[in-house]
């Protein structure tokens, strides 16, 4: 009886200890479907329980946001620019990533260490002399340059996260194939990818995320409303000098967060595995 | 001279063509149709871009230029997107300007003298604040569209209540701040990294006398007596009437503060009770406005007067021009547009001052700034890019904020005197 409790406390003694990092993880996401539902009234009211809704709920800023604002055009365009970046950076990175973790040539290990760089470059620095690219394509007030650029960034963060992923591969596995006639490519495609991809995700993840949060080049490169994503339109719609609508802000913030949450939950187990992988060798 | 064959004429004229198209990019239809662009800041009353929206529909529908508006967000954004558009000599036609912004951009912004002259003789001249901020060098780089100043905003219920006297000069908002502190309703003046802070903070200065930057724009005056007694003046206020929370405001917190029914005094646009108005907020009743306040040497007030301008790049300044003068030169299409903004945006000529927008609510009655001298951020000095700098590097604000977290005054002073010296010899 004794020996069967153990567990059971321990169990539960370690889920208390992780109630503190559950509270502090989830806190923002429950305060700002809070507020996206509270009324104005109860929002700019000083005296209002801040954690608790206590004059009624509404949803009137979810309305406001969707049917008064190009919301769902917005959503849309993140979504389109978020999925084809990631998928050509992934693609890109991943064969750049092979080449620099298993080809021996002139100056690899400079060429790694200058991806790795290139990643450390603010978007704030680039998005003068990129727009200047972008004009001279003609993709000015597109979506299609943030298709475009996005892979700058995106690139060098998928080689190098995925530089890492390949050398915990082993190389015997990949050797045994050539040896049996494989081709590097067929070798890449066969073998070594298909036990990368816990590292894949993790870096179509992340790209995705970076892609679907990005400003800068975001409002720099598109302006009408038709071509703008997510993350501009809603702060240039709902902050309008100093008046903030807060409630169609937090119903944007909720909204805009579903997307990544639910690649999250579908591809949690990979996601985990791909970033660990990759620190152990 | 030979004949020219049929041949040889459709030939040359085909390839000739052709070549054209393909060198300028533009195929003949869309080349003949007159298209223009305008990038504005999206504007404080929501109302007002959807009016902006329908004039410009009707513009189109008059004119048969093709108009598209595009809105970018406040302070900040809208740096980002004119420096790409300089940058790649591309972009939107029209620009929305705001403030002093015209000096800082001058090189790249056509002289459009002319649409104002005309404006002029139609409405009045243009008002200080806006000649400071769009007249450049003797030329006007900028037509002035609106204004928005500040004003002093408190909850007039709350002062009847407790019998206090709306205050007439800055002594005595200190003498009813203390009042209002008791009472659990502050005064709300940012000292942060804000906008809104330096809106205060300059008024203030220049209202016992005080500058940052003298007229000549090369000498630093930020070490004066008058610096000191502002300097006083917002350590007793800080201590006294106000809640350390100040120190931490956004733009948008005094507004907050007065809307929630904290804050008894507030130094702001209208917007604030606008807000509480439209939001049916409990304590828009109670807010009313009052006369901008004095010192020693004067009345003075911020004013963020906002303009139009035209890109140098564009190939359409013509048709550019003529939305312009669609938008403020005829005096319906400038009332309508005025009157959509609820008074967040008055009219920037001088016989339109007493505009029918004043009288939609008596408590616009402040907005008349009979008595007040308006400026722009950095007055006396020319609004230079160094100057600009001075005020985007939150300068006054921060000295300030140095003050009263215990720095004392004269060192505080100097550090500004410091940074002001760096920015002006660089």
């Amino acid at each position: 009886m004794t020996v069967s409790r153990r567990p059971f406390v321990k169990r539960l003694m370690l889920h208390v200890a992780l109630l503190p990092f559950l509270i502090f993880a989830l806190f923002p996401f429950y305060h700002m479907t809070l507020t996206s539902l509270k009324q104005d009234r109860e929002l700019y009211d000083r005296y209002a329980v801040p954690l608790v809704i206590t004059q009624g709920p509404t949803l009137e800023h979810y309305a406001k946001l969707l049917w008064d604002t190009e919301f769902l055009t917005w959503t849309k365009n993140s979504l389109m620019v978020a999925f084809l970046a990631t998928g050509i950076s992934v693609v890109v990175g991943t064969i750049a990533a092979y080449a620099l973790a298993r080809l021996k040539f002139f100056g690899v290990a400079s060429l790694g260490t200058g991806i790795f760089v290139t990643y450390l470059v603010p978007t704030s620095l680039l998005f003068l002399p990129l727009a200047q690219v972008v004009q001279w394509l003609g993709l000015s007030d597109s979506k299609w340059a943030l298709v475009l650029t996005y892979p700058t960034f995106l690139v060098p963060f998928c080689t190098w996260l995925l530089i890492g992923y390949f050398r915990t591969v082993p190389k015997e596995v990949e050797e045994c194939a050539l040896v049996d006639g494989a081709t590097r490519i067929q070798a890449l495609w066969r073998i070594v990818l298909p036990m990368a991809v816990p590292g894949l995700v993790c870096a179509a993840l992340f790209a995705f995320t970076l892609s679907w949060n990005e400003f800068i080049y975001a409002l720099t490169f598109t302006s009408s409303s038709e071509q703008i994503t997510a993350s501009v339109g809603v702060t240039t719609e709902l902050i309008r000098g100093d008046i903030y609508f807060w409630g169609s802000l937090m119903a944007g913030a909720v909204l805009g967060s579903v997307p990544i949450v639910i690649l999250y939950v579908f591809f949690l187990d990979y996601y985990v595995s791909g970033l660990t992988a990759g620190a152990l060798k | 001279m030979e004949p020219i064959s049929r041949r040889r004429f459709l030939t040359t004229t085909a390839g000739g063509g052709l070549a054209g198209i393909l060198a300028t990019r533009v195929p003949p239809a869309r080349g003949q149709q007159r298209e223009i662009s305008y990038l504005c800041w999206n504007n404080f009353a929501p109302a007002s871009d959807k009016k902006l929206a329908e004039i410009g529909q009707r513009f189109t529908k008059d004119t048969g230029i093709k108009l598209k508006i595009d809105h970018v967000s406040h302070m900040g954004p809208q740096q980002q997107k004119y420096a790409s558009e300089v940058q790649t000599q591309a972009g939107h036609d029209l620009v929305e300007m705001r403030m002093h912004f015209p000096w800082l951009y001058e090189p790249q912004l056509v002289d459009v003298s002319d649409v104002v002259g005309e404006l002029e003789k139609k409405h009045g001249k243009a008002i200080g604040s806006a000649y400071e901020g769009a007249h450049v060098n003797g030329a006007w780089r900028a037509v002035p569209q609106y204004h928005a100043m500040f004003v002093a905003t408190y909850r007039e219920d709350l002062f009847k209540k407790a019998s206090l006297k709306v205050p007439d000069t800055w002594e005595d908002l200190y003498t009813v701040g203390k009042e209002l502190k008791k009472m659990g309703n502050p005064v709300g003046i940012p000292i942060s990294q804000n906008y809104d802070s330096i809106s205060t903070a300059g008024p203030v200065l220049w209202s016992f006398g005080g500058m940052e930057v003298d007229k000549d724009g090369k000498t630093v005056r930020i070490n004066s007596p008058a610096t000191v007694q502002t300097i006083e003046w917002y350590k007793k206020m800080f201590r006294d009437c106000m809640e350390p929370e100040v120190l931490s405001w956004s733009d948008a917190s005094n507004n907050e503060s007065i809307q929630q029914g904290k804050a008894g005094w507030i130094h702001n646009p209208v917007s604030a009770y606008i807000v509480a108005k439209q939001r049916k907020l409990v304590t828009a009743d109670g807010i009313n406005h009052h006369r901008s306040l004095g010192g020693p040497h004067g009345r003075h007030e911020t004013d963020t007067p906002r303009h139009i301008a035209i890109w140098k790049f564009s190939k359409n300044v013509e048709p550019a021009k003529e939305w312009i003068r669609y938008l403020l030169g005829t005096r319906e299409v400038y009332d309508e547009y005025i009157m959509s903004g609820d008074a967040f945006n008055l009219p920037v000529y001088e016989k339109l001052q007493d505009h029918p927008v004043l009288r939609t609510d008596p408590k616009y009655a402040a907005l008349r700034g009979e008595g007040v001298q308006y400026h722009t951020y950095g007055w006396p000095a020319p609004p230079s890019d160094k100057v600009q700098l001075i005020t985007n590097t939150y300068l006054l604000p921060n000295m300030i904020a140095k003050a009263v977290t215990g720095t004392s005054p004269k060192d505080a002073i100097a550090w500004a005197e410091t940074e002001m010296k760096k920015i002006l010899a660089g």
